[in-house]
């Protein structure tokens, strides 16, 4: 990945963030889009996580740590962005509409998606991301404590909960702890 | 939870099958989005100035630190003895107003943003740490932070700081007293002339709160209802952490509890047995303090009405606040504007208002987020009402 570094102190940030981009982008992006479901301003979340990195280059330890902190700030962001919870609703009406439309067999695991996603929508903030960084990023629980800047007994508490709940959501049989459903 | 392992997430049977579900899902969801190039811009606007969402605003931050300190040496702090009357509803004698003298938390803050670990040790000092408020009397302004919804979106709580007199709390009291004082007013959730803050800790009393150099001890008499929710619970216990460390002035003092009645979680759902802290980075300051804070003027204030400068901190998407200079006897909105946050959340930059000359009154300063998406909802709020007397 080409680096146009334009002076010394900037080229091994430019090859980092390069890197970083070449390796990372698309994931970045698309677990922004996750939280936040609006595909540009995901782009523009990744995007601002990875200038910020730039700007800080030189005080990050280490490439793993880089990836950590635009992680951290891409979840930060799109947190905020979330505030504005219409972007969720907003969201799960469109999906509605969608599913309403087919009752084709091919759709059928589309429209399981959208109810799985609906309710994820429905969890608190932090399960919602403890769920998306193990489920779609597939982080550790070390890494999802420390990208959302929790515990990690907090981090198992929030997905056994979400899980439990997202059952619950989904009208399936309430997950008991010690369950032996399947 | 048996049937977790201690050390990972690891699909438990019972979840397989949900698990994979949520997995196939998130993936599908994700697989939509075609992520365009965008890797020329980033290292563009990096070698630029960095982002405008970010290092151009890092340069107003020096300015706009430069100006609250100029301000607070523009703005002679003037006091009655008697209460300010006109705005505040139910006005008390029990405060009489706070002066904003306090200048460290717009110079401190937007120097440790850039701090790239939560985990590094930050050396900030929150902004009510160094000295706080001046008194016309005695009577300490011990800062207390209380917990509101921050807008329109009822489902949001966060803490909001208030300047509160207690009576027999003078400045040369001792610490521990102090720390009591406010430990007190925060439980019981609510601050002269103020309404609308959250009560989570209703019922629940101090019996006693200790302060060493490394650690403040809290006791309290029972572990509040557990009839809220997660985030609302957690934010209730930060207030604690945030109302002891801002009266020890020590920075990130850990705070560790002890429930009277032997309860071992708070609200039902915190284990009490753990250390507390407020974050270690602004960055991860919204995480418990309210997106909008209005600094100076301080509530009930009164002030010189020569060239006000309203200040505040935020945490705001792209960084824009919008404000109201409201008159308090009508309501009416005598002027209005936006201005622009030092730095875009997630971090916490401070941002100024200018209002020129005001002539004697009362007024309300409301400054607000609207929701970036619709428009038309207030994300975020903060009003304080002040006076401008003539002189």
């Amino acid at each position: 990945m080409a680096a146009m570094s334009t002076s010394h102190g900037q080229s091994s940030a430019d090859a980092a963030v390069s890197d970083l981009y070449a390796a990372h982008w698309h994931a970045l992006v698309r677990l922004a889009y996750l939280l936040v479901h609006d595909t540009t301003l995901a782009e523009d979340l990744a995007q601002d996580a990875l200038i910020s990195v730039h700007q800080r280059w030189g005080r990050l330890r280490n490439r793993d740590a880089a990836l950590g902190y635009v992680r951290r700030t891409v979840v930060n962001s799109a947190r905020s962005a979330l505030r504005h919870q219409v972007v969720v609703d907003r969201h799960a009406q469109r999906q509605t509409e969608q599913y309403a439309e087919s009752a084709e067999h091919a759709a059928m695991e589309r429209v399981q998606h959208e109810e799985m996603l609906r309710a994820l929508d429905q969890l608190s903030e932090k399960q919602r991301e403890v769920l998306i960084l193990r489920y779609y990023a597939h982080l550790s629980e070390a890494d999802i404590a420390s990208t959302l800047d929790i515990s990690p007994g907090a981090v198992k508490t929030h997905a056994h909960r979400g899980l439990a709940r997202l059952r619950t959501l989904l009208g399936e049989t309430p997950a008991d702890d010690d369950g032996d459903q399947l | 939870m048996s049937d977790m392992r201690p050390d990972d997430l690891s699909p438990r049977r019972p979840d397989a099958d949900l698990e994979h579900r949520l997995q196939d899902a998130l993936e599908a969801r994700a697989n939509e989005v075609a992520p365009s190039h965008r890797l020329d811009t980033i290292l563009k606007e990096a070698h630029a100035h960095g982002s405008p969402s970010n290092l151009t605003r890092w340069a107003t931050a020096l300015v706009a630190a430069a100006l609250v300190v100029a301000l607070a040496i523009a703005i002679p702090q003037i006091f009655g003895t008697d209460d300010p009357t006109s705005l505040d509803p139910g006005a008390t004698t029990s405060s009489t107003a706070p002066t904003e003298t306090e200048t460290s938390s717009p110079t401190e803050e937007p120097s440790e943003t850039p701090t790239e670990e939560p985990s590094s040790d930050a050396t900030t000092l929150p902004s009510d740490e160094e000295e706080g408020p001046e008194e016309s009397g005695d009577l300490a302004a011990l800062p207390v932070y209380l917990l509101a919804h921050i807008g329109d979106d009822m489902r949001m709580a966060r803490l909001y700081r208030e300047w509160v007199n207690v009576d027999g709390v003078f400045r040369d009291s001792p610490l521990e007293e102090q720390v009591r004082a406010a430990l007190t007013t925060a439980l019981a959730g609510t601050a002269p002339n103020t309404d609308g803050y959250l009560q989570t800790w209703d019922g629940v009393e101090l019996v006693d709160a200790t302060v060493s150099d490394s650690r403040i001890t809290i006791t309290l008499s029972g572990p509040g209802s557990s009839d809220i929710d997660e985030d609302e619970a957690r934010v209730s216990v930060q207030q604690l952490v945030w109302t002891a460390q801002a009266v020890v002035r020590q920075g990130r003092v850990p705070v560790t509890f002890t429930i009277a009645d032997g309860s071992t979680a708070f609200f039902g759902q915190i284990p009490v047995n753990q250390t507390f802290n407020r974050p270690a980075s602004t960055d991860e300051y919204f995480n418990d303090l309210a997106p909008i804070w209005i600094n100076s003027p301080t509530r009930g204030e009164r002030i010189n009405g020569a060239n006000v400068i309203v200040t505040g901190d935020a945490t705001v998407f792209e960084a824009n606040v919008q404000w109201e200079l409201i008159n308090a006897a009508n309501g009416n909105v005598i002027d209005s504007g936006f201005t622009t946050a030092s730095v875009g959340a997630p971090g916490r930059g401070t941002y100024e208002i200018p209002l020129g000359n005001l002539a004697p009154g009362s007024y309300i300063i409301r400054a607000f987020e609207m929701s970036a998406k619709d428009g038309t909802t207030v994300s975020a709020e903060r009003s304080i009402p002040f006076t401008v007397v003539a002189g």
